[in-house]
């Protein structure tokens, strides 16, 4: 069993840490893309548990890597993010910005420090995004490394139009037709079907709404319990499982489509443009 | 009730969650790392084992615990010379740890534990617990799963120095995931030892120097003497410790704070 209860024969070749140093040390050469996969614990309305973000996001690691294990490491996921605008559901964990950025950041600098050239930062918690932008962009500037981060659901966005059936936009955000549909097809017995039920309560906006493929033109985030009365913004009695299974078919092929460019993608070298000598500070070498 | 038979945090509902804090479960975090453990164990020991107990803890009371999902990455830059480590710099470790101990608070958990797999998390899970007391209404404690029934256990064991990848950690891992293992690939290994100190502490002087300047194998103790039964048996004493330390927190009085002085503190201060 792993870090979120889910169980793994664990002896895969693609599994970061199921490698011994000396092992390790090979991998740098093979030009592996190393995955690192972020979620949430935090409320999913009475039907889902807390820790589908972390599920969802590490079954998409794991199946891309299923997919091509010669060419990707999945590294241990990091279970917990920024949701304080969740907390008034119980068992909300929420780890401040700062703080967030921060460990990822430390997380891919010590991955970079091993010679591995190409991260993947994916995400399952739309609240997480920015900061993994910052935390990405970091890493870029503070190591030789190249860092990307991105939430899956970015990758299917003209698939998840066609499919779905809620409102568009602002009718699927939150433990919604999406979540649902892919949690039913990858682990159908621990979803509560009695429990599922619709929840949009927002008020009507052309500017300021929320959803997970369609997201508003203006940026805000209220205190969920101020408009939601399950935790669930969006209709999960429109979730199927086999929408959930085109979903997340679709999601591992662009994964891998993904990680293959990224591998190959070329860089050329930061060139100093000064006429003079420049003075080394922000940490950098003069 | 699912609240009661589940010992998975995170694979609860926040209705259902409202049953475990009215349980007044024990809440858990384990805490570990993504670091060398010699040639012949994954990087994933620290994480893995301190899991394991705890989920096998859970197993044994599922109806007085909830188990967190682990901080998988720890204090390690002292490993770095050694592929695939990763280091969490202290503060920002203090900083991740203690926002989940406190969220958990925030929800009503009285009591909170941090169970640690990686030695040098060990004044850094100190001071979480210290400032999760300080900081919420809640209690919260600490311990390296590996300090339960230490004298017990190392009775079992042929080697004496107990520090990484050494026999204790190799059984166990042994109990746990045999396959995993190289056992081909175990040797046994010592640090630079003086009078007072060594360049592991594990004399009487506080001192970590990086294991890169005195090993080439990443090891520290005996792991040749390694047996899954003796992990077995490691894990069995580890337990009853743990559960008997359950008991005595489950009932451990959160009492009302007093306040002994005669004037008014200032209770503007922010710390």
């Amino acid at each position: 069993m792993n870090s979120h209860g889910m169980h793994e024969t664990g002896d895969e070749a693609y599994f970061y840490s199921n490698y011994t140093w000396k092992e390790l040390r090979e991998l740098p050469a093979e030009r592996r893309v190393v995955l690192l996969p972020v979620g949430s614990t935090e409320d999913h309305g009475p039907h889902l548990p807390l820790d589908t973000d972390n599920y969802l996001a590490w079954s998409v690691c794991v199946e891309t890597a299923k997919r091509i294990p010669d060419e990707v490491l999945v590294m241990p996921l990091i279970p917990y993010g920024y949701n304080l605008h969740h907390i008034d559901f119980p068992g909300t964990i929420c780890v401040g910005a700062e703080h967030f950025i921060n460990y990822v950041a430390d997380v891919c600098k010590s991955v970079a420090y091993h010679g591995f050239q190409r991260i993947l930062i994916v995400d399952g918690h739309g609240s997480n995004v920015p900061l993994l932008d910052v935390a990405a962009r970091r890493v870029i500037l503070e190591t030789d490394a190249l860092c990307a981060s991105f939430i899956y659901t970015n990758l299917i966005k003209d698939v998840c139009r066609r499919i779905r059936e809620s409102a568009h936009p602002g009718g699927m955000a939150h433990a919604c037709e999406l979540e649902t549909s892919l949690f039913l097809y990858l682990s159908e017995r621990r979803v509560r079907k009695s429990e599922i039920q619709k929840d949009i309560n927002l008020p009507p906006s052309k500017y300021i709404f929320l959803d997970l493929v369609d997201g508003s033109p203006v940026q805000m985030m209220d205190w969920w319990s101020s408009f939601s009365k399950t935790g669930v913004v969006g209709d999960p009695t429109l979730a199927t499982k086999e929408k959930g299974r085109q979903m997340f078919e679709a999601v591992a092929e662009r994964m891998v489509e993904l990680v293959r460019e990224f591998r190959d993608r070329p860089r050329g070298p930061r060139q100093d443009m000064h006429a003079e000598k420049v003075t080394g500070l922000f940490g950098l070498k003069p | 009730m699912r609240a009661r038979e589940t010992y998975l945090y995170n694979r609860l509902t926040w209705p259902e969650m409202n049953d475990a804090i009215e349980l007044e479960k024990v809440v858990i975090l384990p805490t570990g790392s993504t670091e060398q453990h010699g040639r012949h164990l994954p990087l994933d020991v620290d994480l893995f084992l301190a899991e394991s107990v705890c989920h096998e803890l859970g197993r044994r009371a599922p109806d007085k615990v909830l188990v967190l999902p682990g901080i998988p990455y720890g204090l390690n830059m002292h490993h770095l010379d050694f592929p695939g480590t990763i280091h969490i710099q202290p503060e920002h470790f203090i900083d991740f740890c203690l926002d989940v101990t406190k969220s958990v608070a925030y929800h009503g958990f009285k009591r909170i534990a941090l169970v640690n797999g990686h030695g040098s998390n060990q004044p850094l899970i100190d001071l979480i617990a210290r400032r999760t007391v300080l900081e919420t209404p809640s209690i919260c404690c600490a311990f390296g799963y590996f300090a339960m029934g230490r004298d017990e256990y190392e009775r079992l064991l042929e080697s004496t120095v107990h520090a990484h990848a050494d026999e204790m950690e190799t059984s166990l891992y042994l109990h746990f995931a045999k396959e995993r293992v190289r056992m081909d690939q175990a040797v046994s290994g010592d640090d630079r030892v003086g009078r007072y100190m060594s360049s592991d502490s594990t004399k009487v002087v506080r001192f970590n120097d990086f294991w890169g300047r005195w090993t080439r194998t990443g090891v520290h103790g005996d792991p040749t003497k390694a047996s899954a039964e003796k992990g077995k048996r490691i894990l069995e004493i580890i337990l009853t410790h743990m559960l008997a330390w359950l008991e005595e927190y489950r009932v451990w009085p959160v009492e009302a704070r007093q306040d002994q002085h005669r004037q008014p503190v200032q209770r503007e201060v922010r710390w």
